[in-house]
């Protein structure tokens, strides 16, 4: 018959329901190459977490009331030891949150004995009997045992005809491992993490130390042998080695805590980033414009950009309104005025050539049409409309911030226009000084 | 985008570029309608787009505003485009009966005719017109005379005469209108040889009248 299952309650410092409860079937085993227990974990709460000290837990089967977890030893641990599980729900757990369950596991040896020639051997280990068995007759006796990690001792009672006689061979195990277990199990850019550490009631060596290297180590909570601890990494640290010891330095236990760092971004004297895939950039501009004698007006912009795949590059449509006008005094026959209204249709390209901070730098090159109509009238002829056609190239600088999705900038913008008919000759170019505003939408 | 339709955007795009100059247009003739015996001024109101071009670089706009008008065979108004294209000027009653077409010429060579927009009737002339006492006088030096219209019509005659100094040369070669049957008029009178001359006067329909012989000395 199967011992009946352990619950292990031993976390219940605060309330219960804050902790899931754990149980291990077998509740005790004896190592060896098929040695298995299944630990099921009930009433846990989202995002469970397990940990144990030696071996390896593997997540099982799961339902909406438990969640199973299988766990194996080492293949070549055959010393009796005491193995440690701890369960807890989140990412910051309190002791109280934490559920320990301690499985027994056993080793199983052949005790070597010398004892009175042809005497019936019988040994006792932790409250276990082995024999009995009759010794040689040189008195040599070998025989099979299974040690729990709690022996000390093993009684060694040997009868021959009305005499009895009890011996005791201390034993000597090997210390248990400790159970060390961060959580959450990598610092995010640096942060702390909890650290839980659990010591078995089989250690013997005095004095408990959690030592890190690259980190602060900061005791959080304790209960009898179960600690919590906060370590914070130092700066830089990608990673911050933990060690569990004794005070005589016998390490127990031991894991590597992984500093996941964030992306650094670019400094001011790096190229710009890298433009994602497949944005589009809707801006609009205003300003004016000077070309000399009544080359000079206002001007606004739509302009609809592609950024293009991986290159700080945004190939740009233009579409803008120019006006401009002119009254003069022709001789005696009285006063002609000129206007001539025009709309730039350019293609463009923009290079983003810094970006520190927010601040944004860009060069643009481009050049396009200008289509428009020119009206002529005066106070001695009948008035005239005439559609006029006409050319720009130019280069521009800009500067700008982002601010927020929108970057407001201001564009300075040389270029060589011209427009003529029959009865214009006009270049509504020149300088171009505008301020506008874009963004970006995908 | 085929070549076909690339090239076809751009011609119409070209298109779009300047405008061809309507062209001019006789918008009134006022009075349109005159007795061949009478003078007096004449309206022509034009229409018309000067040709024009405006340097908005230089602040500059040139206007060719060259103007060529005629009534009929005969030039009308000045030679360049004024007041607004409202021309008005003194037509003699040199014109005889009939229709009369208005044609104006702009300098770019735009023109355009007004048909039969100045109707002339038939006139009532005087009987004949008499010429006042001619003292001597000097060659290219002008001078005064006296017209008088002879028999006329009950309203007056209100036309104009033809000049002309047989020998020589007179300035101008008609006269001004005639008001109350009566015209002063000064002429220049030029001859390359001193001597004896006379005046003649004549109007449209032929009726004459002739002045003493005067001198004319160089």
């Amino acid at each position: 018959m199967r011992p009946a299952p352990l619950l292990a309650l031993l976390a219940a410092v605060t309330p219960a329901q804050a902790a899931p409860v754990v149980e291990a079937e077998p509740s005790r085993l004896v190592l060896g190459p098929r040695a298995r227990a299944e630990i099921t974990i009930r009433d846990s709460g989202p995002e469970l977490h397990g940990a144990v000290s030696m071996g390896t837990l593997v997540p099982g089967a799961a339902s909406g009331d438990f969640t199973r977890f299988m766990w194996t030893p080492p293949p070549e641990a055959r010393a009796p030891t005491l193995v440690l599980f701890a369960f807890w729900s989140g990412e910051s757990p309190t002791l109280a949150d934490v559920t320990l369950l301690a499985l027994p596991c056993s080793g199983r040896t052949e005790l070597a004995i010398e004892t009175e020639p042809s005497a019936q051997v019988t040994v006792e280990v932790a409250g276990a009997r082995f024999g009995p068995r009759r010794a040689d007759r040189q008195g040599r006796l070998k025989l099979p045992v299974e040690v729990g990690p709690h022996a000390h001792e093993a009684r060694v009672i040997a009868e021959l005809s009305d005499q009895s006689k009890i011996r005791v061979l201390p034993l000597t195990l090997p210390p248990s491992p400790w159970l060390l277990a961060a959580s959450p199990g990598r610092s995010s850019d640096g942060s702390s993490v909890h650290v839980l550490l659990v010591v078995p009631d089989t250690e013997e060596s005095p004095g408990i130390e959690l030592v890190a290297e690259g980190a602060k180590v900061e005791r959080e909570q304790d209960a009898g042998r179960r600690f919590l601890y906060r370590v914070t990494p130092d700066r830089d640290r990608s990673a911050v080695p933990l060690v569990a010891r004794t005070l005589d330095g016998s390490v127990r236990a031991q894991m590597t805590l992984d500093v996941a760092r964030p992306v650094a971004a670019p400094p001011v004297e790096t190229p710009p980033r890298p433009p994602p895939p497949g944005r589009w950039v809707l801006g609009g501009a205003i300003g004016g414009y000077v070309g000399g004698g009544s080359n000079a007006g206002p001007e606004a912009a739509v302009v609809l950009g592609y950024g293009l795949p991986r290159l700080p590059l945004v190939l740009e449509l233009e579409v803008g309104v120019r006006h401009q006008s002119m009254s003069t005094q022709v001789g005696t026959l009285g006063v002609q005025t000129s206007s001539l209204t025009v709309f730039p249709i350019e293609l463009a390209l923009r290079w983003e050539a810094l970006a520190a901070g927010t601040f944004r730098l860009g060069v643009r090159g481009g050049a396009g049409l200008l289509v428009g109509t020119h009206h002529l009238s005066s106070t001695f002829d009948s008035e005239l409309s005439e559609g006029a056609l006409g050319w720009e190239v130019f280069a521009a600088l800009q500067a700008g911030l982002q601010v927020g999705p929108v970057e407001p900038y201001i564009e300075v913008r040389p270029s060589l226009a011209k427009v003529s008919t029959d009865h214009l000759e006009a270049r509504p170019g020149g300088g171009v000084f505008s301020v506008g505003v874009r963004g970006e939408f995908r | 985008m085929s070549r076909a339709r690339v090239l076809l955007g751009a011609l119409l795009l070209a298109g779009c570029s300047g405008a061809t100059l309507p062209a001019p247009s006789v918008v009134s003739v006022s009075p349109p309608e005159r007795q061949a015996s009478t003078s007096g001024p004449v309206t022509v109101t034009l229409d018309a787009v000067l040709p024009t071009v405006a340097d908005h670089g230089t602040n500059t706009v040139v206007v060719d505003d060259r103007l060529t008008l005629t009534i009929g065979p005969r030039p009308f108004g000045p030679s360049r485009w004024a007041d607004a294209g409202v021309i008005t000027d003194f037509l003699p009653s040199v014109l005889p009966e009939g229709s009369y077409d208005v044609t104006v010429v702009l300098g770019d060579g735009r023109m355009a005719t007004a048909t039969d927009a100045l109707h002339i009737t038939a006139g009532d002339w005087p009987v004949g017109y008499t010429v006042g006492m001619i003292g001597d006088q000097t060659s290219n030096v002008p001078f005064g005379v006296t017209l008088r219209a002879q028999g006329a019509p009950d309203a007056g005659f209100t036309g104009t005469v033809f000049l002309s100094v047989p020998g020589a040369t007179v300035v101008p070669s008609v006269s001004g209108p005639f008001s109350g049957n009566l015209r002063v008029e000064t002429i220049t009178v030029t001859v390359d040889h001193p001597g004896q001359y006379h005046l003649e006067v004549m109007d449209l329909d032929g009726r004459p009248g002739r002045s003493l012989d005067f001198h004319v000395a160089q």
